[in-house]
């Protein structure tokens, strides 16, 4: 009997030796590198532009040759914009497959989740889509190719101490990114004798009647909707609709982002103020958003999303170029980059924030967000 | 602005729904005797069903609820038969069938993704056009106040089944003692399928209205059921009228908990019930 016990033991060593070998991640032929995007739930506006314009930079490198005459390859991954998905694919990536440069899209909640486990270098992340102010000075080994959303707390404070408003509501979400716009817009309204009266609700919830109900209460001059995704967005929405709660209105990026939304939600979002980051247009985005559509038959949703996705696609590999899979090297090459994209000059500041990356103030006007020039 | 009104209604619209959930969950619990977190899902299934026949499809609304509410239902009866049943047969531990509705709960959610994807959908088709009531100062929906009224309809009807029917009798009987109802000739199996069938119909018909009031999303059925069951332990599990009174109860003390405080202790307060119930009054307000 023991004898049979150990013959098992040996043979199950033995496939686990075999199987460690082979599945040992594939050397020389290819590079690759890591994608964490919401590919699925309230942020796939986001994910699923930045996934095609990611593919699509995959096959014009290759068409070009690779990378150093490797293949060049992505391999995606959906974080569904929650911490644990997002860490656990990137243990599945890092720790299993071995890969050590990533990308990402959203969320500010998933990479301050991520960011402890990239502190002894094993890993990197050169990110969009990304404008939490917890992301700044998050991690040595995080760069953010996109703007801080201070910027549109700043932007939000200025337009309320301009129009004289006395009272500012707010309503967010629970979030790392939604409450961090609340928290910056107070600290910019701090000794201007305006007052901010804040209710929260839960991810995931469906009713916040109550919340709203309050806030109508206090009179505000104006109200900040502050939602992590597009569906609390729309829930909100909704019931303020039903409350028949219609003051003048802010909005964050991920309101003004979802066409479908704005337009839905028009009569009680018109007049709103939003802010986003913008890429600039010009022949370069221009000449990304007609690959974008040849490729897929259908324009871009997201021209920012898709524009910067793609220089932060190019600027991974010209990275990898000269450095190899080398993250120290890598991250000495971003701290002193200064990349030419299409959606500007690419370099990062001291706390691995792409340096000039300002915001844009958008009007909703008959079902559509539009820049506004101040 | 006095809110009171406007708070009494935010009260009654969230125990609306809760009355809903809990009306087919308690049906359900009081007769098979198990949780049934499959019923959670149940909920989107309703809610997806008519997506997919409304607005998908373009069938008449009234059809598209007929039917998803039908689908649901079928559905509900499926999983007794196929994972439930022969569990029970087995004499398998109330462990054994929670860890099998966490199963059927994780199994339909992914299903609704995979064929809907993760996306949250409405199933309004314009959500400003909707009829406002407005009562002492404060606003309900058209589609608040319907999930309102079918909420208590169903609680009496199901009251006046279990009173005047043969069926509901039988259901009461395998409710106090299945073995004992078997003896003296209830086809259990029968009636329990039957149980299942109309348990998670109602729970459809919730994920519907809901769907119709904010919006529906696979993962939706989960904190609706834990709403539901906290109502159904508040108000006495396995009661009907329990059920429907502990949804309101909870429904008042949430929204009330929240008017001085911050709306991010809204859960909290309603787990907090929770465990105050379990510890003095276990059995609820209402003995079954």
């Amino acid at each position: 009997m023991n004898k049979k016990i150990w013959w098992i033991v040996g043979i199950i060593v033995v496939v686990a030796l075999i199987l460690a070998v082979s599945l040992k991640p594939a050397q020389n032929s290819t590079i690759k590198i890591g994608a964490l995007y919401p590919l699925t739930g309230g942020l796939v506006t986001y994910g699923e532009p930045s996934q095609k314009t990611a593919q699509m930079v995959v096959t014009e490198i290759n068409n070009a040759g690779g990378i150093n005459g490797k293949k060049f390859e992505i391999d995606f991954q959906d974080h569904k914009c929650d911490p644990k998905t997002a860490v656990a694919a990137f243990q599945q990536l890092n720790s299993v497959n071995g890969i050590k440069i990533f990308t990402s899209a959203a969320c500010t909640g998933t990479m301050v989740s991520l960011a402890p486990m990239l502190k002894d270098g094993n890993a990197l992340f050169v990110s969009d889509v990304l404008s939490g102010a917890k992301i700044t000075g998050l991690s040595p080994y995080v760069f953010r190719n996109w703007g801080s959303d201070i910027n549109e707390s700043r932007l939000f404070a200025d337009k309320i101490k301009q129009a004289g408003y006395k009272t500012v509501g707010v309503v967010y979400e629970e979030t790392d990114y939604a409450k961090g716009i609340k928290i910056n817009l107070e600290n910019f309204l701090k000794d201007s004798g305006v007052t901010v009266v804040s209710e929260s609700f839960p991810t995931g919830t469906t009713d916040v009647r109550t919340q709203l109900t309050k806030l109508k209460s206090e009179k505000p001059d104006i109200l900040l909707i502050s939602p992590q995704t597009v569906t609390s967005a729309e829930v909100v929405l909704k019931q303020m609709e039903d409350l028949n709660f219609r003051p003048k209105l802010l909005v964050n990026d991920n309101v003004t982002i979802s066409k479908d939304l704005v337009m839905k939600h028009k009569d009680i979002l018109e007049g709103a103020l939003g802010a986003n980051y913008v890429a600039p247009s010009n022949s370069k985005t221009d000449s990304i958003l007609a690959m974008y559509k040849n490729t897929y038959g259908q324009d871009c949703p997201q021209t920012t999303v898709c524009v910067e996705t793609y220089d932060t696609i190019h600027l991974i590999a010209d990275a990898m170029k000269i450095n190899g899979n080398d993250v120290a090297k890598i991250k000495a090459y971003l701290n002193s980059v200064n990349y030419d994209g299409a959606g500007g000059q690419i370099s990062f500041d001291t706390n691995n924030d792409r340096a000039n990356a300002d915001y844009t103030l958008f009007l909703v006007k008959n079902g559509q967000a539009t820049a506004v020039t101040q | 602005m006095d809110i009171i009104p406007q708070l009494i209604l935010n009260s009654i619209i969230a125990g609306a729904i809760y009355a809903m959930i809990a009306l087919g969950f308690n049906l359900i619990y009081g007769t098979a005797k198990f949780f049934d977190l499959g019923y959670g899902a149940l909920t989107a299934v309703g809610g997806y069903a008519v997506f997919y026949f409304y607005k998908t499809l373009g069938l008449d609304l009234y059809v598209s609820i007929l039917l998803g509410v039908l689908i649901v239902g079928v559905i509900g009866f499926i999983v007794y038969k196929l994972v439930y049943s022969p569990l029970r047969k087995r004499k398998s531990s109330g462990m054994v069938l929670l860890v099998a509705a966490l199963g059927v709960l994780t199994a339909l959610q992914a299903i609704i993704a995979i064929l809907f994807t993760s996306q949250f959908q409405t199933l309004s088709q314009n959500s400003s056009s909707e009829q406002v009531f407005n009562i002492l100062g404060g606003a309900i929906t058209q589609t608040q106040l319907v999930t309102l009224i079918i909420g208590f309809v169903i609680m009496i009807v199901i009251g006046l089944v279990f009173r005047y029917t043969l069926f509901g009798k039988a259901v009461k009987a395998i409710g106090d003692d299945e073995e004992v109802s078997k003896i003296v000739g209830v086809n259990t199996e029968n009636i329990i399928g039957w149980v299942f069938f109309i348990g998670s119909a109602i729970g459809g018909l919730a994920g519907i209205l809901i769907g119709f009031d904010t919006g529906i999303e696979p993962t939706m059925g989960l904190s609706l059921l834990l709403k539901g069951v906290i109502a159904c332990i508040i108000g006495g599990i396995g009661n009907v009228y329990g059920g429907v009174l502990g949804a309101f109860l909870l429904a008042f003390i949430e929204n009330f908990g929240i008017w001085h405080i911050s709306g991010e202790w809204k859960d909290a307060i309603a787990f907090a019930v929770l465990i105050l119930f379990l510890l003095f009054r276990p059995h609820g307000i209402l003995r079954k």
